[in-house]
C-alpha cells in the first residue's frame, strides 16, 4: 500500500509537469499582419487550440503586429507578442494566463520543523521524507526523526512519506515558524524489500552509495536457519564481497574486513559477528532501521575507511504493550515493549538465545564415548538489547540503550590415559572461552529552535575475550582418588571505548542544510593477559600476568570534528560538501588528518540522475589478524596507531548514473577506485605468544592496497513482487614490504572478479509470500603450496646442515582460487491470525541444491616406506544445506 | 587457531553433514626448481646444499642434487670449484658441496654459480657483514634433581651489544647445549660416544621481557632480531631458560651463546620459515612465501659474522 501512495504522489507531480510543458510547447506556423495584440492573441487561440485567458484592459491598444514564425511553440509566440510590454504569462492547469508584472517585495520565508513518528507506536522514524508539493523542496528526517524545512510564506502542501507507511498530506498556511509533529500510519505486508533513498522520495539526493533496508521486509527474505539477518541482506548488495557463507567478515569495494564501521545506536561495535561471521549480532527483532553506506561517506561519519552500517534499534511502543516470540531450530527470541508512561516514555527489551548446544553436546558426547573418552563440546551465543526512552518535553528527549552479546565455547575433555588393574590415571582438559560485545549509550535530543537540533551522546563499547584452560591429572586406586594435580592457564583481552559526542543539524535556509559536530573517544586496548600456574606447566614461561597489566594496556584518544553542507544548487544540482578533522594520540605521538568529502548530483529530469563523489577517510585503528585478513574470530585484537604504525588512509572516487524505466524498473550503474595506504599485515605468529602492548607494532608490516570496479543494480517493483539483480566487476590488490610475498603485489583474499546476486519476493496474497535469492561469486583467493623441499638449519661451529623438516612452497601469496561460490536459498512465509495472535510461519532452505562451497583448503601428510609421502588434499565446506522452520508470534 | 577448527567442527555437526571433499582449486603448478642453501662465516669453509623441489602432489621426497657443479667467485674472479661431501653415517646431514681451500673474509662479496643438468645456471651473491660489538655475556645456572634421576638446569643469560647506527642490522642469537653420550664399561672406564645438540623439546628459552621483538627460530632455541626499532643503541637482552637431561647417560658440554650479525637476506629467509612453521594451524593462512636471494632458482646464499661465548654448567 505504501508504494501505491508513493507512486500516486509521484505520478501526479510528473503529470502536472508534463501537461504544463505540452500546453506551451504546442507548435504551429504563426503569421499575422497589422493586428492588434488582442486580435493576435485570438488568432493564436484559434490556431493552437490552446486556452489563453487575459484581461483586455491590460493590453496596449496602440500597438500592431507583423509576425511570421515557422514551427514555433506557443511559448515562443507569446514571448514575441508580449515583448516590450509589462505583461507576462504562466500556465495554470491546462490554461495560459496573461497577467501584468508587478514589483513585489521579496517573499518571506519560514521554517517548518518537528518530528516524524509512527502513529501506532510513537517511535521516531529515521530517513522519512518531508516535501512541499508547491515548491518541490524537501528534506529527510535525521537519526532521531527530526526535520527542518525552510519554505516561502503562503500555502504549503506538506507531504511526508516513508517506506512501510501511508503518506501524510496536509495543506497549511505558513505565516510564521511552525513546529509540527507528523504521524505516519504504518501499513503491513509491504511489497518493497529494499529501497534506496532516491526511490523513496521525490527529491534528488547525490547519494548513490547508500542502501536503506526495510527491516520488516528483510525478515521475509530467505535466511540461514530462518534467522533473519540484516548483514545477509548486505551480502546481496553490489560492491560487497564475503567469505564462504559469511565466514571472516565483509569486504566493501575491495577494502579490508576491519575497515567497516558497524554502528549500533551510534556506538561502534568491534566484532559484529557470532560463529566466525555466519551470524551477525544484530537481532532482527530489535532493529528499527539499517543503512549501508558503501563510501565515500559523508563527513559526519569517521573512524573507518570503507563503509558504514548504521543500525538503530527499536525505541519501544509509547502507546501500548507488545510481545513477540520467535522460535526456530537455531534460536529462541523474545521481545517485549510498551509504554512506561503513555506517550511519554517507553521500553524495549529483546533477547536471543542460540540453540546450537542442544545439538553439539549430545553429538560430541557420543563421538567421544565412541573413542573411549568423556566430555563434550558446547557452543552457543546470546544477545540482549534493552532500550528506554523518555520524552522530557516537546524539545527534549532522552534515550538509554544497552546491548550485551556473547559467544561461549566449552570443550570438556576427559581422557583415561593409563590404566592398570588397580590404578587408573585420568587426564582432564577443560577449555572454556567466552567472547562478545557490551555496549551502552545515553543520548539526549534537544531542539533549540526550528533551525537547530542537537544530539548529545555518551557511549561505552567493550569487546572482551576470556579463555580458561584447566588441566588436571587424577590418580585413582580401586576407584578412589588418591592423588591429583591441577592448574590452569587464563588469558583475556579487552577493548574498551569511552566516548562522547555532540551532533548538530542546522537548516540555514532552503538551500543549505548544515550538519556539524564534535566527537571524543578514549580507547583502552588490553591485548593479552595471561595467568599461569607453573606447577603444572614446569616448562612454560610467560611474559605477562594479570598482575602486570600495565604493559598490556594500549591507551589512546581521538578527537574529531566535522561540518557538512547539503547544498541545493538549483532544481537540478545538489551537492554535499564536508570536511572532517581528526586527531589521534597515544601519549607519544599525535596524528592529525584532514578528510574532505564531496558529492555532487545532477538530475536533468526525473528519468536520469548523474553523480560523482570523492572522499578521504582516516582510520586510526587496526585489526591484528594472523590469518589472511579474517575478522569475527574470537580473539579479534584491535590496536591503535603508534609512532611506528601510522593510521590507515584511503581515497575513494565514485561516478555513477541512475535511470528509471517504464514499469517501475530502475537501473544504477557506477564505477569506483579506492586507494588505501598504511595497511598492516601482522606477522604470522600466533596471537597467543609473546605479544604485548610494547612490542606488537614491531611485528607488523606496512603496505598499501588498491581496488577498482564497476557495480550495477537493476530493480523491478510490481504491486505483488520485487526483484533485483546486483552485479560487481572488481579487482583488489595488496602490496607490502619485502617480508610479505617478497614485496610483490598480490590479489586480496576476497578479490572476486565477478559477483552476481539476484533476489525475488512475491506476495501471492495477504497470507502467503514466497522469496528466493541466488548468489554467484568468482572463487576467493588462497595460498596453496605447489612444490615441496627440505629446510636445513644453518650450520653451527661443530655441526653442518641438519634437516629440520620438509616444507611446502607457495610461489606467491594468494596464488590459487577456489571454484566459484554459488547457492540458492528459498523461503515461504505463511501469515495467519488466530484470536489475538498474529503468526508468521517461515519455511526455508539455505543452499537448496547442496552446493559444497569451500571455506578453506587443507591437507594431511603421511609417510610410508612403500609409497613415500601421501597427501590427502581436501577442501572443507560449512553449510551444504540447511532447512529451517521458524514460528514468529506477535501478540496483538 | 585450534578454536577455529573446533568451532567449525561444531557448526559442521549442527548441519548434520560431512563436508570434506577432494580439493578442487585453480592453481598454476610451477615447474620444479633448484634450491640452494648456504650460510658462510669468516675462516670457515664454504658449504652449499643443492636440491630440486618436488611437485606438491608427488609421493617422492625432494631430491638432493649430487651432480651439480658449484663454483665460487670473488667478483668475476674464479676461486674454486666445491667438492661433494656425503656423510654416510648420519641421515640427517644431507650431501653438500664444500670448498677445499677457500675460506671467506669479511666485507668481500662472493658469488656462487651452480650448474645442474637440465636447469639454467644459478647465481647468488653475498658478503659477510661487519659484526656488531658484543659486550659482556653473563651466565648463571641452578641445578635441581627431579623425578626419574633427571636433572633440571635453570639458567639466565645476559648479553649486550652495540648496534651500529645508520645502517640496518640483523642478528641471530643462538643458545647451544651439546651433550656427549657415555657408557661405563665393566672395568669402570667411561666410554664417550656421539656428541649431539640437546633435543629442542627438552630446552626452553625465552627473553625475560618483551621489549625487543624477536622471532623465535625454527630450532626453538635461537632468535632473530632486526634493529629497526633500536638503531644505534646499546642493547641489553636478558634471557631465561631451562633444560632437562639425564646425567646417567650424558655429559654436559659447555653452554654456548652464539651471537651472529647476519645479512638482511639471512634474516628474511629464516624468519619466513619461522612464520611458515607457526602458520600451519591456521586454516585460512596457507604457507608463507619464502624469501629468496638466488637468481635462476631459489634459496639463500648469505654470509654472517659470529662470536661464540662458552660457559661451564656449574652444579
Amino acid at each position: 500500500m505504501k508504494q501505491n501512495y508513493l507512486f500516486t504522489f509521484l505520478f501526479s507531480i510528473f503529470s502536472f509537469l508534463l501537461h504544463a510543458q505540452s500546453t506551451l510547447e504546442v507548435t504551429l506556423d504563426f503569421n499575422v499582419e497589422n493586428l492588434s495584440l488582442e486580435d493576435a492573441l485570438f488568432e493564436l487561440i484559434d490556431q493552437s487550440e490552446v486556452n489563453i485567458t487575459f484581461n483586455n484592459d491590460l493590453l496596449p491598444s496602440n500597438k500592431t503586429f507583423n509576425l511570421r514564425l515557422q514551427n514555433a511553440s506557443v511559448g515562443t509566440i507569446l514571448k514575441e507578442l508580449l515583448k516590450g510590454t509589462n505583461l507576462s504569462f504562466r500556465t495554470i492547469e491546462n490554461q495560459i494566463a496573461i497577467f501584468e508584472r508587478k514589483n513585489v517585495r521579496p517573499q518571506r520565508k519560514f521554517i517548518i520543523s518537528g518530528f516524524i513518528e509512527n502513529a501506532e507506536s510513537g517511535e521516531r522514524i529515521i530517513g522519512a521524507g518531508v516535501y512541499d508539493n508547491k515548491t518541490k523542496i524537501g528534506v529527510y528526517s535525521n537519526e532521531y526523526g527530526f526535520f527542518s524545512l525552510t519554505l516561502p510564506e503562503g500555502e504549503v502542501e506538506l507531504t511526508a512519506a516513508y517506506l512501510g507507511y501511508q503518506n501524510f498530506s496536509d495543506t497549511l498556511q505558513l505565516t510564521s515558524n511552525t513546529l509540527i509533529n507528523l504521524s505516519l500510519q504504518p501499513t503491513y505486508l509491504q511489497e518493497i524489500v529494499v529501497q534506496e533513498k532516491n526511490d523513496t522520495l521525490i527529491i534528488a539526493t547525490p547519494d548513490l552509495n547508500t542502501d536503506i533496508f526495510s527491516i520488516e521486509n528483510v525478515q521475509k527474505m530467505p535466511s540461514l536457519g530462518g534467522e533473519s539477518d540484516v548483514i545477509r541482506m548486505v551480502h546481496l548488495m553490489p560492491g560487497i564481497q564475503v567469505g564462504s557463507d559469511g565466514v571472516g567478515g565483509i569486504s566493501v569495494r575491495g577494502g579490508d574486513v576491519d575497515q567497516n564501521l558497524f554502528l549500533l545506536d551510534g556506538v561502534p561495535v568491534y566484532n559484529p559477528y557470532h560463529a566466525i561471521g555466519i551470524y551477525s549480532i544484530f537481532n532482527s527483532n530489535a532493529i528499527r532501521s539499517a543503512k549501508l553506506i558503501r563510501g565515500p561517506f559523508p563527513a559526519k561519519y569517521g573512524g573507518r575507511i570503507s563503509s558504514v552500517l548504521d543500525i538503530q534499534t527499536k525505541e519501544g511502543n509509547m502507546k501500548e504493550s507488545q510481545v513477540e516470540m520467535d522460535l526456530g531450530l537455531t534460536s529462541l527470541k523474545l521481545s517485549v515493549q510498551g509504554p512506561l508512561k503513555k506517550d511519554k516514555s517507553s521500553f524495549f527489551i529483546s533477547g536471543r538465545q542460540a540453540l546450537f548446544q542442544l545439538y553439539s553436546v549430545p553429538i560430541s558426547t557420543r563421538i567421544r564415548e565412541a573413542d573411549g573418552n568423556d566430555g563434550f563440546i558446547s557452543y552457543s551465543f546470546f544477545d540482549l538489547n534493552i532500550k528506554v526512552n523518555q520524552k522530557l518535553s516537546e524539545k527534549d528527549h532522552l534515550y538509554a540503550s544497552y546491548y550485551k552479546g556473547s559467544d561461549s565455547f566449552v570443550d570438556n575433555n576427559g581422557l583415561e590415559f593409563f590404566s592398570q588393574p588397580d590404578t587408573t590415571v585420568f587426564f582432564i582438559d577443560d577449555e572454556e572461552i567466552f567472547w562478545g560485545n557490551e555496549i551502552a549509550s545515553l543520548r539526549w535530543n534537544h531542539v533549540f529552535n526550528q533551525k537547530l537540533f542537537a544530539n548529545t551522546t555518551f557511549m561505552l563499547s567493550r569487546y572482551f575475550y576470556e579463555a580458561q584452560n584447566k588441566v588436571s591429572i587424577q590418580v585413582q586406586k580401586d576407584g578412589d582418588p588418591v592423588a591429583s594435580r591441577a592448574g590452569f592457564i587464563k588469558s583475556e583481552s579487552n577493548n574498551r571505548d569511552l566516548s562522547g559526542k555532540i551532533d548538530f543539524d542546522y537548516q540555514l535556509n532552503e538551500n543549505h542544510f548544515i550538519e556539524f559536530g564534535l566527537n571524543a573517544i578514549y580507547h583502552r586496548f588490553q591485548l593479552i593477559l595471561i595467568q599461569l600456574d607453573e606447577r603444572v606447566f614446569p616448562m612454560q614461561t610467560t611474559l605477562d600476568t594479570i598482575g602486570n597489566s600495565d604493559r598490556n594496556s594500549l591507551d589512546s584518544y581521538e578527537f574529531d570534528t566535522y561540518v557538512q553542507d547539503n547544498w541545493n544548487l538549483g532544481e537540478k544540482w545538489n551537492a554535499n560538501i564536508g570536511l572532517r578533522v581528526s586527531a589521534m594520540g597515544n601519549f607519544n605521538k599525535t596524528y592529525y588528518s584532514l578528510q574532505p568529502r564531496f558529492q555532487i548530483a545532477y538530475t536533468p529530469n526525473p528519468i536520469w540522475a548523474f553523480s560523482a563523489a570523492a572522499g578521504r577517510m582516516t582510520q586510526h585503528l587496526h585489526l591484528l589478524s594472523p590469518s589472511n585478513n579474517i575478522s569475527g574470530l574470537p580473539k579479534d585484537l584491535w590496536v591503535n596507531s603508534t609512532d611506528k604504525v601510522k593510521p590507515q588512509q584511503s581515497w575513494q572516487f565514485v561516478i555513477g548514473l541512475q535511470k528509471k524505466f517504464r514499469g517501475n524498473i530502475e537501473l544504477k550503474l557506477d564505477g569506483y577506485y579506492k586507494y588505501v595506504d598504511n595497511l598492516i599485515n601482522f606477522n604470522n605468529v600466533s596471537l597467543d605468544n609473546e605479544l604485548n602492548s610494547k612490542n606488537w607494532d614491531s611485528q607488523v608490516f606496512e603496505g598499501r592496497g588498491w581496488s577498482y570496479g564497476s557495480e550495477l543494480f537493476l530493480q523491478k517493483q510490481g504491486t505483488k513482487f520485487l526483484a533485483w539483480i546486483s552485479y560487481t566487476l572488481s579487482w583488489s590488490k595488496r602490496q607490502f614490504s619485502e617480508e610479505i610475498n617478497r614485496g610483490r603485489a598480490y590479489p586480496f583474499r576476497l578479490d572476486r572478479r565477478h559477483n552476481f546476486n539476484t533476489a525475488f519476493l512475491y506476495k501471492l496474497n495477504e497470507k502467503i509470500e514466497f522469496s528466493a535469492n541466488w548468489l554467484y561469486a568468482s572463487g576467493s583467493a588462497l595460498t596453496y603450496p605447489t612444490q615441496s623441499a627440505w629446510y636445513y638449519l644453518p650450520q653451527t661451529q661443530d655441526f653442518p646442515y641438519q634437516t629440520i623438516f620438509s616444507y611446502n612452497i607457495a610461489n606467491s601469496k594468494n596464488n590459487a582460487r577456489f571454484k566459484p561460490y554459488h547457492r540458492l536459498d528459498l523461503a515461504l512465509n505463511l501469515n495467519f491470525k488466530v484470536r489475538k495472535l498474529h503468526y508468521l510461519l517461515k519455511l526455508g532452505v539455505y543452499n537448496t541444491y547442496v552446493r559444497l562451497n569451500p571455506v578453506y583448503a587443507d591437507f594431511n601428510e603421511q609417510f610410508s616406506p612403500e609409497i613415500g609421502i601421501e597427501r590427502e588434499e581436501k577442501q572443507v565446506s560449512l553449510l551444504p544445506i540447511f532447512p529451517s522452520l521458524r514460528l514468529h508470534i506477535r501478540f496483538l | 587457531m585450534k578454536l577455529i577448527y573446533k568451532l567449525l567442527v561444531v557448526l559442521l555437526g549442527v548441519s548434520f553433514w560431512t563436508c570434506e571433499q577432494p580439493l578442487d582449486i585453480n592453481i598454476d603448478r610451477a615447474d620444479p626448481q633448484i634450491i640452494v642453501q648456504s650460510n658462510f662465516s669468516e675462516n670457515h669453509v664454504l658449504q652449499v646444499v643443492v636440491q630440486k623441489t618436488e611437485e606438491f602432489s608427488s609421493n617422492f621426497f625432494t631430491t638432493i642434487i649430487t651432480n651439480a657443479v658449484v663454483q665460487v667467485y670473488d667478483g668475476e674472479t674464479f676461486i674454486e670449484t666445491l667438492e661433494l661431501i656425503q656423510v654416510l653415517d648420519d641421515e640427517s646431514i644431507p650431501p653438500y658441496y664444500q670448498s677445499v681451500f677457500f675460506t671467506p673474509s669479511v666485507g668481500i662479496a662472493y658469488t656462487i654459480k651452480v650448474e645442474v643438468p637440465g636447469f639454467e645456471s644459478i647465481f647468488a651473491t653475498s658478503a659477510i657483514p661487519m659484526g656488531a660489538n658484543l659486550g659482556d655475556v653473563s651466565f648463571n645456572n641452578q641445578t635441581e634433581s627431579i623425578e626419574g634421576g633427571l636433572e633440571s638446569i635453570s639458567f639466565e643469560v645476559g648479553m649486550g651489544f652495540d648496534d651500529p647506527k645508520g645502517i640496518a642490522n640483523y642478528y641471530h642469537i643462538l643458545f647451544i647445549q651439546e651433550v656427549t653420550a657415555y657408557q661405563i664399561n665393566l672395568q669402570g672406564d667411561t666410554i664417550l660416544e656421539n656428541t649431539t645438540i640437546i633435543d629442542p623439546q627438552n630446552l626452553q628459552i625465552d627473553p625475560i621481557n618483551g621489549d625487543i621483538t624477536m622471532i623465535k627460530f625454527t630450532d626453538n632455541r635461537s632468535f632473530l632480531i632486526n634493529d629497526e626499532f633500536f638503531d644505534g643503541q646499546q642493547i641489553s637482552i636478558p634471557f631465561k631458560g631451562k633444560f632437562i637431561y639425564d646425567p646417567n647417560k650424558f655429559i654436559l658440554k659447555p653452554f654456548k651463546v652464539e651471537f651472529r650479525t647476519v645479512t638482511r637476506d639471512y634474516y628474511l629467509y629464516h624468519t619466513s620459515f619461522a612464520k611458515n612453521s607457526q602458520s600451519g594451524s591456521d586454516p585460512f593462512s596457507g604457507p608463507v612465501v619464502i624469501h629468496n636471494n638466488v637468481k635462476g632458482g631459489s634459496g639463500l646464499f648469505s654470509g654472517y659474522d659470529t662470536t661464540i661465548t662458552e660457559f661451564d654448567i656449574t652444579n
